[in-house]
This record gives structure tokens, C-alpha cells and sequence, in this order.
């Protein structure tokens, strides 16, 4: 307990420390006030009803039908290979196998029959094109209807208690921003270790260098979490003034900020152990860049509602609440499995360590 | 002397991360459009990736140098660690600046339908704005934490915050006019001169911490 107190406050107190806290206390509060101070407190009236990716099999059939035959006039399709927008033309013959496939698509009945079309679509342009099972979504934006904006309502102010719909929006800013910049805060941490030789005295010490970096591991999330649970603090504040005789979930914040914010801090918090310990350099950083990036281009494709496998999963709408709670189930699946993976990484660090510190037989002895 | 001096260091500091930029870059073609259709296709490459490039390569500078027995060492000599700071940041500059080129003239090659002079100006001050984010963030803060979390904050700013105005980095992309890239490079220069120019004040007098 007393390691792991020396750690928090060795973080705590270093001026990286503070740059990253003002840092992410910024971020998160220019991103999240614009949508805060809309107001929630009663229904939209009818020409402001938020978009939505309706699901309804007539509204997609028409979205696919109206974005492929255009690309299919002008041979340029567009794909999103790792989430960046690149466009592709189809040679004569395939254009034919095209040309069969729109056919068939109008003649489709049901989802099961548009599914198999678009399938075929997407092989034709070598996949990551929108003609997914599961991006086909982003060709049927569209307005609300009253009986789908009602029902949003009711459920922004039953199950989200008002604050757990810009909790919504806030763990989506906030996941962008902890995604990254812990990474860096983390290989200088282990870097000044390096270059205090402080590694020769811990191991001359009681305490392991496995147990000193599953302590840092601890440590570093509780301190690199700080910023963000006092960024829900405030909103929760705000939110509360906001709306004084409305009942508010007081606490969705911080289950946002634990529940998903938190497996996206420990993926780029145990990235910047696992890759120091490998390279002992700051090539960690791109590495998590590149994974930050990634995901973020391919989140930017449907940010007010996607969850899938996307390490920074995206909600940034203070509406479409009924798709959160379908899909609530993918979603805690996605934060369980980082959280899982980022200490399986952490794993990783440990047993480089040992490897360094004593070569396989200590690395897997129990005794160390 | 002095030429010697810089060849090596650039060569012992500066050549690794030049290889690591190159690399970088030669994931261009893999996931970008060479051949695209409109100026905001034709800008993702220079707005969005270089850009990512310039981050992961430019703070590598300050890295060599970070124990404060290195630099006095280094400051007791003809050439100050300042002159050194200034090549390496003009090296890796030339560097991305080639990395640009080489994407413009892709463009070129493919008849793109796109105007190359303005992609290539505003490419440019994309990495000369990063470089002077770099540069000013380590000098004021002598913190290489700094030098990295504060650009890449406001990378992300500029990919979904809508109050940066000239500043946004996605200039094209967004559909902005090209005199943002004005803006953009008199802060670079003015971000560039804070850095790099001898002397002058620093937020932490312990560097390293």
C-alpha cells in the first residue's frame, strides 16, 4: 500500500501530471458544454427532431439503392480501408456484375434478401466499402418521425434520468482524449526510472520489479482518471442546476467515466508499459497513435451511435437513445474485453521484465 | 568544425526517427487514394497523416538531451545545444516537406483534377504550424511529456472542435479558405521563434521534470 501511495504521488506531483490534467479538463469541457447547455426538459418540437440511422428495411433498401446507383453513374465508389476514404472504379466486366447486382436489389423483399445483395456489392469493391451488413446504416440517416422522437424523450427522462444522455456525450470526449495521451504520461514515467537507475535499487529491495509495475499499473490509473472524474463532477453540477425540478441519475457520470471511459485509459495506459518494456523508447507512442487514429476515422463514420469493437466506442448525441439501449449489450461486451486485453498487456510488461531482470527461469518462477 | 559537429548529430540523433518518417510514409499508398477525386480526398494525406507523422517525429528532438549533465556538457562547446535543436528541427522539417512533395507529385502523376500548388502550401504550413507547436511547448515547459500530449491535443481539437477558426489544422477538408494556411504559418513562424531562437524564458526552470 505504501508503494503503491509513493507512486500516485510521485504522478500526482509531476508537472506532466498537471499539463495532462488541464489538458484533458479542456478538452472534455469545450467538446461536451456546446450539447449541455441544449436543453432536455421538453419534447422537440417538430422541425427539430435529431437525426437517427433508421433500421426500418424500406429506409435502407432506398439509402443503398440511391448512394450505389450514383457511384455506379460516376464508377467511383468509395471504401474506408482502416477507416481513411479512399475511392476505387470498377473495370467493364465488373461493372456488369455491378449492373446485376443493382438489378437484384430492387427486386429485393426483406433484409435477409438485402443483406445477400450487399454482401455481393461489397466483395465486387474489395471489401470496406458502406455495403456492410453493419454500415449500411450510415445511407439511412434521416429526420426522426413524432412516434420515434416521443419515445426518445420518454427514455431520456425515465431510464436516463435527463443526465445520463449528456453522460452519453461526455464519455464519448472524454474516451477520445484518454485514448492517447496517457500513453505518452506513461513511457516518461518508466523513461525517468530508467534514467534515475532507480530499477538497480527496487530490485535490491523488498519489493519486485513485477510487483513495483502492477503498482505503477494501479496507480497510474486512479491518478490518470482524477482529471476526468472532476470533469463529471462539474457536469454533474452543471446538469443538476440545469434542471432543479426534474429527477437526475447523480451518479451517471461517474459510472460513465468507470464503466466506459476507464477500459479505454487502461488499453493506452498498459500500451505505454508494455512498449516500454519492450523498446524501452518512445515508439509506444506510435503505435497508439496509429491505433488512435484508426479508430477514430472509423468512428468519425457514425459518431452519434457506434459501439462494435471501436476502442473509443462513439455516442456523440444527446438522442438515439433507443439504439444505446439495444445495443447496451455490445457495448459492455466491448469494455469488458479491453479491460481484459489491456491486462493481458500489463502481462506482457510483467513477464518482459522478469526476462530482462533474470531470463526465463525467473520469469516464470513464482518467487519473483 | 561546426559542419562536422551537425553531421554527427544529426546522424547519431536525427537519422533513427528519419527512417521511422520514412517508414510512416510508406504507408501512404496503402491507405490513401493517390488518384482522388476531390480536393477534400486530395487533402486527407497532408492534413490528416503528416500531420500524425510530424507528431510521433518532431518532439525526438529534445530526446538525445534530456539529462541536464548531457547539456551542460553540450553548452560548454562551440556549437550550443540551441544550433543543434535548430538543424534538427530543419532537418526533420526538410524531411516532411519531401514527404508532402512526394504526394503531390503522385498526385500529378495521376492527372489528378485537383489544384497541386495550393495542396502543396497547405500541406507545408501544416507541419511548420506542428513544428512550432513542438518547439514552443518544450521550450516554455522543458517537459518532453509536454512536447507530445499538447500538439496531439490539439490534433484531436481539430478533428471534431469547430472553434478554432484559422487555426483548424483541416483547412481543405473542412472546406476552408486557403488564407487559414497565412494564419497558420505566421504562428509556426512566430511558435518556431519562441523555440528555437537562444535565451529567453521557460515556465520550468528544472528541466527533465
Amino acid at each position: 500500500m505504501r508503494l503503491f501511495w509513493l507512486e500516485s504521488k510521485r504522478l500526482l506531483l509531476s508537472g506532466a501530471f498537471l499539463i495532462y490534467s488541464v489538458l484533458v479538463c479542456g478538452f472534455i469541457v469545450l467538446n461536451v458544454n456546446p450539447l449541455v447547455n441544449r436543453s432536455l426538459a421538453t419534447l422537440p418540437t417538430a422541425n427539430h427532431y435529431d437525426a437517427i440511422y433508421a433500421s426500418d428495411f424500406r429506409t435502407l433498401k432506398n439509402g443503398v439503392m440511391s448512394q450505389l446507383t450514383t457511384e455506379y453513374k460516376a464508377n467511383t465508389y468509395t471504401t474506408y480501408p482502416l477507416g481513411f476514404a479512399k475511392t476505387t472504379a470498377l473495370k467493364s466486366h465488373e461493372r456488369a456484375s455491378m449492373r446485376t447486382q443493382i438489378k437484384a436489389l430492387k427486386q429485393t423483399k426483406n433484409r435477409h434478401a438485402l443483406n445477400l445483395v450487399i454482401k455481393r456489392v461489397n466483395q465486387l469493391l474489395g471489401g470496406h466499402s458502406s455495403y456492410t451488413a453493419a454500415n449500411i446504416a450510415t445511407l439511412a440517416r434521416r429526420q426522426m418521425t413524432p412516434k420515434e422522437a416521443r419515445q426518445d424523450y420518454q427514455l431520456i427522462v425515465t431510464r436516463d434520468k435527463i443526465s445520463g444522455a449528456f453522460a452519453r456525450v461526455f464519455a464519448d470526449i472524454a474516451g477520445l482524449i484518454v485514448g492517447i495521451l496517457p500513453t505518452v504520461i506513461i513511457i516518461a514515467f518508466c523513461d525517468a526510472d530508467r534514467r534515475s537507475r532507480a530499477l538497480a535499487t527496487i530490485q535490491s529491495k523488498f519489493a519486485s520489479s513485477g510487483k513495483r509495475l502492477a503498482t505503477q499499473y494501479c496507480a497510474s490509473l486512479i491518478v490518470l482518471l482524477l482529471p476526468v472524474l472532476v470533469a463529471g463532477g462539474y457536469f454533474t453540477l452543471r446538469v443538476n442546476g440545469l434542471y432543479p425540478h426534474q429527477v437526475i441519475d447523480r451518479f451517471a457520470f461517474m459510472k460513465a467515466a468507470v464503466i466506459w471511459i476507464l477500459p479505454t485509459l487502461m488499453i493506452s495506459s498498459a500500451m505505454g508499459f508494455m512498449t516500454y518494456q519492450l523498446f524501452s523508447n518512445f515508439v509506444g507512442f506510435a503505435f497508439q497513435i496509429g491505433w488512435w487514429l484508426v479508430t477514430t476515422m472509423i468512428g468519425a463514420r457514425r459518431v452519434d451511435g457506434y459501439y462494435g469493437w471501436l476502442l473509443m466506442p462513439r455516442h456523440n448525441s444527446l438522442h438515439n437513445v433507443a439504439y444505446f439501449y439495444t445495443h447496451l449489450n455490445e457495448l459492455l461486451i466491448n469494455r469488458v474485453s479491453y479491460a481484459m486485453f489491456a491486462l493481458i498487456m500489463v502481462g506482457v510488461a510483467l513477464l518482459v521484465a522478469q526476462l530482462r531482470k533474470g531470463g526465463l527461469h525467473i520469469a516464470f518462477s513464482s518467487q519473483h | 568544425m561546426r559542419f562536422q559537429v551537425s553531421i554527427n548529430d544529426l546522424k547519431a540523433n536525427v537519422w533513427p526517427m528519419s527512417t521511422v518518417i520514412l517508414l510512416l510514409a510508406g504507408l501512404i499508398p496503402l491507405l490513401f487514394n493517390l488518384a482522388p477525386s476531390s480536393i477534400q480526398q486530395a487533402a486527407m494525406t497532408g492534413e490528416l497523416f503528416v500531420p500524425l507523422i510530424a507528431m510521433i517525429g518532431l518532439p525526438t528532438i529534445f530526446l538525445p538531451d534530456q539529462a541536464e549533465a548531457i547539456q551542460a556538457v553540450i553548452n560548454t562547446k562551440h556549437y550550443r545545444l540551441p544550433l543543434l535543436r535548430l538543424l534538427r528541427v530543419s532537418w526533420l522539417l526538410l524531411l516532411l516537406n519531401l514527404v508532402n512533395a512526394g504526394i503531390i507529385t503522385a498526385y500529378g502523376v495521376h492527372g489528378v483534377a485537383v489544384p497541386l500548388l495550393t495542396l502543396m502550401i497547405d500541406f507545408s504550413a501544416k507541419t511548420l504550424l506542428l513544428a512550432g507547436l513542438v518547439t514552443v511547448s518544450y521550450r516554455l515547459t522543458q517537459n518532453i511529456v509536454v512536447a507530445y500530449i499538447l500538439p496531439v491535443t490539439y490534433f484531436a481539437l481539430c478533428l471534431g472542435y469547430t472553434g478554432l477558426g484559422p487555426l483548424n489544422l483541416l483547412t481543405l477538408m473542412h472546406g476552408r479558405p486557403l488564407s487559414d494556411c497565412g494564419w497558420q504559418v505566421g504562428v509556426a513562424l512566430l511558435m518556431l521563434g519562441i523555440g528555437l531562437i537562444p535565451g529567453g524564458a521557460t515556465l520550468n526552470p528544472h528541466p527533465s521534470r
